[in-house]
Formats: C-alpha cells, structure tokens, sequence
C-alpha cells in the first residue's frame, strides 16, 4: 500500500506535534528553561488545534455525514471531536506538569508528552489493526518515561516497573486478540473486518468456509482477548489490580495522565474495534461486558469507601468510573444486534469519559496545587479545614468531586443520567424477557454504585468543609496546576448548564461511526468520492506457485 | 529401511516438537532461578519454531529463532547478568499467587482449546493430503520476501512510476535494526552508570 499525498494532508495536525516534540527534545540540551519549553509546547499545540479546525473542519462536516478513508485512517466527526478533546488534554497536562517536574527534566517531560497526545489523536482515527496498535503503544511508551521522570525514588521506581510490565501483557493480548482477526478475514482494515464477518464474504471467509472451519469460535477467542487487552487500558475488572498501587506511587500530575488518557483511549479502541468489528459474537460480547461492567462498578465503589490515601481513593474512583463506561459499551454493543434506532450507547459513553475525564484532571490538579515538590498531598485528613485557609481550591475541588458523584446540576449528573437511560430504554425495548432482565439489572446496579460512589465523594468534601483545620497546606504547585484547576471546574459547570451542546456533538459522533465511508481521492481523474468496498485491502486470492 | 520410509515421519516430528515445547514450558515455571528460566525458554522457543517449520510456515519459524531466541532470549540473559542481586536470582513463587495464577491459567487454557476444539477441521484427521490448501502458509512469504527487497505480493503493478517506490522493507528494516542497536548501547550503558536504577532502565526500553 502506498501513502498517498492526501493521506499526509489529514496528518498535518499529527505531524506538526510530532516534529515540535523532536525540536523539545534536541532543543532542550541547549536550553534548559522549563518556562520557556511549557510556552512552547501550547503554542504547539495551539497550531495543531487551529489546523485541525481549519483545515479538516470545513472536510468532515460538510456534505453527507459519513468519513473519508483515506490510507490507514479515517476522517470523520468522531475522530475530528476526539482529537481536538485530545489536544485539550493535551494544554491541561502541560500546563499540569509545569512545575512538578525537575528543572533540568522540563524539555524531556513536555516533549514526551507531546508524542503521547500524538498518539491518543492517532487512535481516535485508526482504521486499520496495524496503526490502532502501534498507537496505543505511541500512547504506552511515554507514559513509562513520564511515570519515571515524575519522581526518581523507590515507591515511584516499583510503580513505574509495574505499571511497565502489566501494560506490555496487556499490549500482547491485545496483538494475539487482533492476530486471529487478522487470521480470519485476511485485512487489516477496521472497515473490511466489520464487512468480511457480518455480510459480505471476503476471499478469505470464503476459503475458511471450503476449508469446512466456522469462524464464529475464533472470533469469540478474539474478542476475549481483545476485551482483556483493552480492559487493562481502561482499569476494568479483573484488570484493574494495578491502578491502586501505581497511582500511590506516582506523582498527582502523572496521576492525572493515567487517569485520563488511557481511558479514552481504550473506549475509542473500544468503539472502532468491538462494537464495529463483531456484529456476530455481539450476543456473547454484550453479556461479557455487562458482567465486567456490574463487578467493576461495585468494586471500585465499594473498596474506594475505606481508602485514606487520596490518590488511592482516586485510583478505585477511576475503576469505578471505567463500570460506568462500559455501560455505554454493552448498551450499544446490544443495540448493534437489531435494526431500528440506536440507544445513544456510544455517545452516553463518550460524553461520559469527557465528563469525568475534565472532573479527575481537576481534582489532581488540586492536590498538585496543594503541595509543593517536598511535601505532597497524600492522605484525606490532610484536607481538613481547607475551606477556611484555601477557599478557592477548596471549592474547585467540591465541584469536581460533585460532579464525579453525579449530583445535579453538574456535568457527572447528566453524564450518568444518559448512561442509564441507554441501559433501561434498552431493557423497556429489549429483544427478549431475558436480555430486558439483564439491562434493568444493569440500570439498577449503576443507580446502587452511583449512591455508594457520593458516600465517599462527600467524605472528602465534608472533611475539608467541616473540620478544623490541622495545618496549612503549602500550596506551592505553581499557577500552572491554579490555572487547570480553575478551567476544570468551570469546564464541570459550563457542560453541566449546557449539557444540550455535549450530548450533541456525541450523537453526532455517534452517527458518523456507523455511517457509509467513502474513500478519499488518490489522484486528480479519481477525485469523486466512491464507495469504500474497493478501498480495504481486501486480500487476492491465493498463489498457487510463487 | 521400509520400515523407515514407511513411517509418518510428519506425525513423529510433530510429537517431538510438542512434548519439548510443553515440557520445557513447564519446566519454566517451576524453576526457581532466573538463569535456568532463561535456558528453558530458549528451548521452548525453539522447539515452537520447530512446529512452525512443520506447518510450512518458514517465515515464522526463522522470525522465531531469530527475534526470540536469537535476540530476546540473549538480550533477557545479559539483563539478568548486568543487574544481577541474589535475590532476583532465585524467585519463589508464595501459594497463595500459585492459587490465582492456577485459576488464570486453566481458564485461559479451557478458552483456548475449547476454541479450537470448535473448528472442525482442526479436529478430525484429513486423509486427503493433497487437499489441503496451501493459502495460509504462503501469507507470510511474501512478507518475508518483501524484507529482503521483493515485492512479490504486488507482481501485478507495471506502472514505471510506482514501481520505483516499491522497494521492499529493507530501508526501514535496517533503520529500526541500527536504532535498536543504539537504544541497547544506551540501555547498558545507563545500568552500568547507575546501579540503583538499573532495572527501571532496563524495563523502560
């Protein structure tokens, strides 16, 4: 396959990032200014942001609501939205990271980053096995370098180890997940797998079939493996054992990364990968998600009740929050199985991991505001009285935790109300008494997990409204971490007033996920859009002789 | 002599290569000492290339010995010589992680053969040798061919033009080899410098 010129041209935002992380990374052994390195990095992104909205905008939202494919990517409204939330991402960790850093580690850090935020944008438009993977792996391989820059001491050492070694088993189960798919339908292209085993026989399917072997056993194998690998990145159940450990012992900022960008990245892959690739083994998908979905939500509820450790409290938070997620999966992984309207189980589930992706970043910048890079912020009891000596965070830090509880009128709220409401108007108009049994039992689980979730939400608010205060907080996280804070918590209230403008964004990245993809242009005579079914790589019948 | 020729030499082979690869498989687990671990896995490894020659899928099985065996394994014994303190030496499993990884490893075994005990052709002998279709062995020839320079999956392009970018994956190949070579020169390097961080060095490449 070659890459076309056109294919470059959609790449422009990536590249940029990528050249300026290469430019971070030399240009720091001659300039060591960690201020001058942060300024420079959001201009970068700045750039980024204004090409992505100027030059693909006017693309991907003009004419019919379907993406162009175009090489191994796919240009439309879902990875447009995803990409522009990950740039945004992007400018809060950077400036997160400001001052948590090492002075001479600043160029190191930002640059690293950058590549990171490269990656995430890469996965929100994958169409093809070979480039989801590699940027997942874009996305990995700088978090173990920004775990192990954040703090170089024993605890940051074991966590960063760990972390490293459970992602690489993840990576690989996902490699062998998407390796019988490959083995099955002969394409690496997203869009040819989703073809090549709901309706249209492929070459491939068609030799399996004369070779006497069903494909439906081997797309379950697959799909286990590919719902284990992607677990990892999104802290479920039983996936999720290494979240505690690696979030006590990293910094409040990296904290904050992986909290965030794994999540999202892991529902995208999600998304483009199982909800699309396996309309066949959807019976049995949605029943092994909903399972996940339900153990999930309620241990990371229920063992983040007794948690101390405020980044350990966090750590069980965000595994409760994937239960959540996953709701939105199984819901629309439900849906794909009959015709007629979508439930909104993709957009429930992206609206809600924009929700609490913004609510985490904020409570993290908190804390790192709180500290200072002696004196970290670790246990609850530390917080007592912040009120009345630090009003200002105390408050951002209520509002972030509101909403990660999902009380009204924030964003958590309506992010929890749409997830729910895909669950029971699933179950009102399920297909049979069996699976209405299922999705009511769904719903109720959320709504039991969603009231255990605000007991210790509001643990932590109570603590720092109405307790004496036991000493005053450093606050020396530098106005980076003040300046997330602030944009975090007014993001929270803004998307809470106005939730109308999220959810539709969402649903339109919703539609555009399932709608016809035309190929891009490869050269001037072919330049009307046409129908992709000649575009995947679909594979030629075999040679007999070489 | 007869009797030799006579013999399913395909079947014996396969045997071999099987119980060596599930014996020394075994055998890494309940060893307790990161050398040996690392010898077992070599032979497992390349008994498990073995099979993969035995399948006609030379490509894999060369890719096998090379990157595994040849380059993995040796980098895994190096790691362990250049960081080696006594107590990683020696790892003893607990019970109670015995337990746990009992269960992670016999459910996955259950959804591995049950999977492949679904596919029928998998499970009844074909008689008819002849029969069987030869499409999956030559998936990955020319992937092989193509690293050496050939492009033999795109035999039908005659565009001059295109022809000239087609020129294999040597170039990226040998790029991604020499920047390899640099990243272990700098691994070694960072491990020798500084004893206490040598094995988060060693895990972040």
């Amino acid at each position: 396959m070659f890459v076309d010129s056109e294919t470059i041209r959609f790449l422009w935002p990536e590249l940029i990032l990528v050249l300026c992380a290469a430019w971070i990374y030399l240009g720091g052994t001659f300039r060591g200014s960690r201020r001058w390195w942060v300024a420079f990095a959001l201009a970068a992104y700045l750039l980024a942001l204004g090409v992505i909205l100027g030059l693909e905008g006017p693309a991907t939202t003009s004419g019919d609501r379907g993406g162009l494919a175009s090489g191994p990517i796919l240009v439309d409204q879902l990875g447009m939205i995803c990409r522009c939330f990950a740039i945004l991402v992007g400018i809060l960790l950077t400036l997160l990271m400001s001052k948590s850093t090492r002075h001479d580690l600043g160029s190191e850090y930002q640059g690293t980053l950058m590549l990171l935020v490269v990656g995430l944008m890469l996965v929100a438009r994958a169409n093809d096995l070979v480039l989801l993977f590699v940027s997942l792996e874009l996305i990995s391989v700088p978090t173990y370098v920004l775990l192990f820059l954040g703090r170089r001491d024993r605890g940051t050492s074991e966590a960063t180890l760990k972390y490293f070694l459970l992602s690489i088993l993840s990576s690989a189960m996902l490699l062998y997940g998407m390796s019988f798919l490959y083995g099955l339908t002969g394409t690496t292209s997203l869009r040819g797998i989703q073809a090549a085993v709901s309706t249209q026989p492929s070459v491939a399917a068609l030799s399996f079939a004369s070779l006497g072997i069903s494909p439906d056993a081997l797309i379950y194998l697959s799909l286990v493996f590919l719902v284990a690998g992607l677990g990892f990145r999104l802290a479920a159940v039983p996936f999720h054992f290494y979240a505690p450990d690696v979030f006590q012992g990293v910094t409040h900022a990296n904290a904050a990364l992986l909290s965030v960008v794994p999540k999202v990245a892991g529902l995208l892959a999600f998304t483009r990968l199982v909800i699309l690739g396996f309309p066949q083994a959807a019976s049995q998908a949605w029943e092994i998600l909903l399972v996940l979905s339900i153990l999930t939500m309620t241990l990371g509820n229920v063992c983040a009740l007794w948690q101390q450790n405020l980044r350990r409290l966090l750590a069980y938070s965000s595994i409760a929050h994937a239960g959540y997620i996953l709701i939105g999966i199984t819901v629309a992984l439900a849906d794909s199985q009959r015709a007629g309207d979508s439930q909104g189980g993709v957009a429930a589930a992206l609206v809600y991991v924009v929700v609490y992706a913004v609510a985490a970043l904020g409570s993290f910048a908190v804390l790192a505001y709180l500290g200072s890079e002696q004196n970290e912020v670790h246990g609850v009891d530390e917080l007592a009285g912040l009120a009345r000596t630090r009003p200002f965070a105390a408050t951002a830090l209520s509002i972030c935790m509101f909403s990660l509880a999902g009380l009204p009128p924030l964003a958590g709220f309506w992010g929890k109300l749409v997830l729910f409401l895909g669950a029971v108007q699933t179950s009102s108009g399920g297909l049979t008494v069996q699976v209405m049994q299922w999705f009511m039992i769904l719903a109720i689980a959320g709504a039991i997990n969603a009231a255990i979730g605000a007991a210790y939400y509001l643990r932590v608010i109570a603590t720092m409204f109405f307790r004496a205060p036991a000493k005053t907080l450093d606050a020396e996280g530098g106005d980076g971490a003040a300046v997330v804070m602030l944009v975090c918590a007014s993001l929270v209230v803004a998307i809470g007033l106005f939730p109308g403008i999220a959810l539709n964004l969402a649903r339109k990245a919703e539609a555009s996920l399932r709608a016809p993809v035309s190929l891009a242009a490869q050269d001037p005579d072919r330049s009307q859009p046409r129908p992709v079914e000649h575009a995947w790589h679909a594979p030629e019948p075999p040679r007999t002789n070489l | 002599m007869m009797t030799l020729a006579g013999m399913d030499w395909h079947a014996i082979y396969f045997w071999l290569f099987a119980l060596l690869t599930c014996g020394f498989a075994l055998a890494v687990l309940f060893s307790a000492n990161v050398v040996r671990m690392a010898f077992y896995l070599v032979l497992c490894l390349g008994a498990s290339a073995g099979l993969f020659f035995l399948t006609g899928a030379e490509f894999v099985a060369a890719m096998q010995l090379m990157i595994y065996v040849g380059g993995t394994l040796v980098l895994l014994v190096f790691g362990v010589m250049l960081t080696a303190h006594s107590r990683f030496v020696s790892l003893r499993t607990p019970s109670g992680e015995w337990i746990l990884a009992l269960i992670a490893g016999s459910a996955l075994l259950a959804l591995l053969l049950s999977a492949a005990l679904k596919v029928p052709d998998w499970v009844k002998a074909n008689p008819d040798r002849a029969a069987i279709s030869a499409a999956d062995v030559e998936a990955t020839t020319p992937i092989g061919m193509g690293f050496a320079g050939v492009r033999v999956d795109k035999l039908s392009q005659t565009d001059p033009q295109l022809l000239g970018g087609m020129s294999g994956y040597l170039l990226p190949f040998l790029i991604v080899s020499i920047h390899l070579l640099v990243v272990l020169i700098g691994a070694a390097y960072m491990a020798r410098a500084k004893r206490r961080a040598a094995a988060v060095d060693e895990g972040a490449v």
